[in-house]
């Protein structure tokens, strides 16, 4: 690339120092000259005037011609009627000339008519109304019964589920009283069955501590000096000792 | 019309012209061609439009006319067996004194002048004028687009597409120079060369 370079400077420079002969020679200064004022004399040459765009070249068609005229003509038909026209009224000026007029033979008419049919339409209207009103005094009582009803049944339902719980709770109550007289009925009778025990036993003690002490009784020996009972006699006392 | 004195144009402006026209072609009978073309165009423009420069639009006027030149040129310099031919025409050679005390280096640059010329003739004309205005006669941007009625930044554009252009047609013409070099040398020619 240096080299393309450098050959291209060094050409550049050659043809750029290439020895150029002193000049021009004056028998050319003079025939240029000649041949200039020969250039000079001679015409110019005719050369195409272009107006606006020299490279633009206008060509129309008659059809656009014919076209461009027909729209021009329709164009000026026109303008020229909508300017021969007459003028319009200013509706302004109508409007105050006629209004005065037409409210005073509207507005009598019309407010007598409305009269007449108020009247004849009061009673119906009142019927109608007071259809409406009990009809709608009938659906407000509708609307309260049955919501009152719901309130009622919703406080049966509590006051129902309140006696429930009252009741069971009384239930539980009862049979746990039950159950504790049970207990204690069961409690005093082996209490008493071991009293009765214990007394039966202790009896039977006494009773044979009491035949021992009979025995002994018995078997003791009376002194001579002292008579046995008369009043008593061995039968009676075999009786009471198997008693 | 603009009220012009055409001795006076003539011989204050001619040598611009002719350096234009002469550096770009070379030699004298085109240069002088070119350089009453490029007057007489002027006097066709000056009567159509007012000029405001007229050194600048001599100088594009003998660009362009010296570019038609060398394209006729270039076409009828297409031989079969084409190449690139050096100017080596004795008179025109002895007509320009040199101040180069080397030949080869004279020649050297010599060949490369007609290389970039035969290049610049390949470009298309908006770009080989741009080139030409810029690189040999040393003329602004502004001044060139003002010339060519084109933007500023169109002749920057239009310049670097010349350079990039003229870069490749350079290289090719360098790399098909040297190929043809290597196919005309033999091997014990070559190896001479590398050692020298």
């Amino acid at each position: 690339m240096t080299q393309e370079k450098n050959l291209l400077a060094k050409a550049t420079e050659a043809l750029a120092n290439t020895e150029v002969p002193p000049g021009p020679p004056p028998e050319l200064v003079s025939a240029t000259l000649a041949k200039l004022a020969g250039a000079i004399d001679k015409p110019a040459e005719p050369t195409i005037q272009w107006s606006s765009s020299p490279r633009r070249i206008k060509i129309v068609p008659d059809w656009v011609k014919f076209a461009a005229a027909a729209v021009v003509l329709i164009a000026a038909g026109y303008l020229i009627g909508r300017l021969s026209a007459p003028k319009p009224m200013d509706a302004e000026e109508l409007y105050a000339a006629v209004a005065p007029a037409i409210q005073r033979d509207l507005l009598e008419p019309m407010g007598r008519q409305w009269q007449l049919i108020l009247a004849g339409n009061n009673a119906e209207l009142k019927n109608q109304m007071q259809q409406d009103f009990r009809q709608q005094m009938n659906e407000f009582a509708v609307r309260i019964l049955t919501a009152s009803g719901a309130v009622t049944n919703q406080y049966l339902r509590e006051l129902v589920q309140s006696i429930n719980t009252s009741q069971m709770q009384y239930r539980r109550w009862l049979a746990a009283a039950l159950q504790q007289m049970e207990s204690d009925r069961i409690r005093d009778k082996a209490q008493l069955a071991n009293g009765i025990e214990t007394l039966a036993v202790a009896t039977g003690d006494e009773l044979q501590r009491t035949k021992d002490d009979i025995a002994q009784f018995l078997a003791y020996n009376q002194p001579a000096g002292l008579n046995p009972n008369v009043y008593e006699s061995p039968n009676i006392t075999s009786e009471r000792s198997r008693q | 019309m603009q009220t012009v004195d055409w001795q006076v144009i003539v011989k204050q402006h001619g040598p611009i012209v002719w350096q234009t026209a002469y550096r770009l072609l070379g030699n004298y009978a085109d240069t002088a061609d070119c350089f009453q073309e490029t007057f007489v165009c002027a006097v066709q423009i000056w009567r159509r439009q007012r000029v405001r420069n007229f050194p600048a639009l001599l100088s594009r006027l003998a660009t362009a006319r010296a570019i038609d030149q060398l394209r006729q040129r270039a076409r009828l310099r297409r031989t079969p067996n084409g190449g690139l031919r050096v100017n080596t025409d004795p008179s025109d050679l002895s007509a320009v004194p040199s101040s180069n005390p080397d030949p080869p280096k004279e020649l050297q640059a010599a060949e490369l002048a007609e290389r970039l010329r035969s290049a610049i003739t390949q470009l298309p004309p908006q770009h080989a004028e741009v080139f030409c205005l810029r690189y040999l006669n040393g003329m602004s941007y502004r001044s060139i687009a003002n010339q060519l009625g084109i933007k500023t930044s169109a002749a920057g554009v239009s310049l670097h597409r010349a350079r990039a252009r003229l870069r490749m047609l350079l290289e090719s013409a360098f790399v098909a120079e040297v190929d043809f070099g290597r196919v005309g040398k033999t091997p014990g020619q070559e190896e001479s060369e590398v050692r020298l």
